[in-house]
């Protein structure tokens, strides 16, 4: 049994015609048209906005509140410096992702800080700096800027995957009052893509307050 | 005024009627072949980035019309496998159904895969040649010709003269 395509033709022209015109006008289109292209370019940006967000919040999110997460290479995950403290011989402990140690000083007191800096695999540090700031950090490519005294500098020869162990020497101001604070900060930069810097810091000071001073 | 809105305006202008009699041979129902053109049309003109040309808009509609079709005749047949276990056995036929299906070629039709019958539309009614079927389904070339060979056998057993004569051919035979 065969249907011949001429006459199926024209069955199908026949039944087509059998279709009322459209109801609809192109203004009452272009109007939804407006609406849905809205819709596209609302969620198109909204998708772009969130991008955005995340491209910025999360590199500052991995850098931590106190920083010290310099990005390295794409594909390269973050890097981060550990590090140990002693003072005057005694060791300090250094939660990984808590506040550094905390010490109560006296004016005039002389400190010996031993800094033992841990660069991780992967990582190379063109300069490093250690020295006293005064709740002020800012780190830049050539040098920290708030950073007085610098105690420590490595800026020649790269630091590599490693410990670098620094001993520091301080003498407590004597003109500080009491309840001022100083910090051991460390800051760091690096040349890898993208080029950076980081800081963090090492250990804080509290001037010994009700001491008599 | 912008091109989209410059190409809807041709298209509004000759090419609306056309577009919705190839809707209706394809759903066979009036409003739904009135829906499925204005979705056709608001899907080819609403992508900022993908609007059609002017000169092309109209075989992209109606490529995104079959298309719509075909998804949409997927979804209906799974709501009709699962509409029994929700509304029970009792459900009636719709009278509406069966005044539609008094026209013979679209009762035909209704017989029809929709990929067959979107074959049949775009190979018979349009004249398009196998591989524009193809391309518009997005299918192959020998997959058309399957589904038209297919459909044909099926809208001959409907619309062939010795089927449509039927009883009273054999009772002008008998006497």
């Amino acid at each position: 049994m065969l249907l011949d395509e001429q006459e199926l033709r024209q069955h199908l022209t026949a039944a087509a015609g059998q279709a009322s015109a459209p109801r609809f006008t192109v203004d009452g289109l272009a109007a939804r048209i407006r609406r849905r292209r809205a819709r596209l370019i609302g969620l198109l940006s909204g998708s772009l906005l969130a991008v955005a967000v995340l491209a910025v919040t999360v590199p500052i999110g991995l850098r931590g509140g106190g920083g010290g997460v310099p990005l390295g290479r794409p594909g390269v995950a973050p890097f981060r410096l550990s590090y140990t403290v002693a003072v005057n011989g005694q060791s300090r402990v250094f939660p990984r992702n808590g506040p550094p140690p905390t010490l109560t000083v006296t004016p005039g007191e002389k400190l010996r800080i031993d800094v033992g800096v841990i660069v991780p695999p992967h990582a190379t540090l063109t300069g490093l700096w250690l020295g006293i700031t005064n709740s002020m950090l800012s780190p830049r490519r050539n040098g920290p800027a708030d950073m007085h005294p610098i105690l420590a500098a490595r800026t020649r020869a790269p630091l590599r995957h490693g410990v670098h162990r620094f001993t520091l020497h301080w003498a407590v101001p004597a003109r500080l009052l009491p309840g001022a604070t100083r910090q051991v900060s460390i800051e760091w930069a690096w040349s890898q893509f993208p080029p950076g810097d980081g800081e963090q810091i090492v250990a804080q000071f509290d001037v010994e307050g009700g001491a008599g001073t | 005024m912008e091109s989209w809105k410059q190409a809807l305006a041709e298209l509004a202008r000759d090419r609306f009627m056309p577009l919705k009699r190839q809707a209706f041979l394809l759903c066979g129902d009036d409003s739904q072949a009135e829906d499925l053109v204005q979705e056709a049309l608001v899907r080819a003109f609403a992508r900022p980035l993908r609007a059609p040309r002017p000169g092309a808009a109209e075989a992209y509609v109606r490529v995104i019309m079959v298309r719509l079709f075909i998804d949409g005749a997927r979804r209906r047949s799974r709501w009709n496998r699962a509409a029994p276990l929700l509304t029970g056995p009792q459900t009636a036929a719709d009278p509406a159904d069966q005044v539609a299906d008094r026209d013979v070629v679209l009762t035909a039709l209704n017989g029809l895969s929709p990929r067959q019958r979107a074959c049949v539309v775009l190979r018979y009614y349009e004249d398009l040649p196998v591989a524009q079927v193809a391309a518009a389904l997005g299918v192959a070339e020998g997959a058309v010709k399957r589904y038209l060979s297919e459909a044909m056998a099926r809208l001959a057993a409907r619309l062939s003269p010795a089927e449509s004569r039927g009883p009273g051919k054999d009772q002008a035979d008998a006497s």
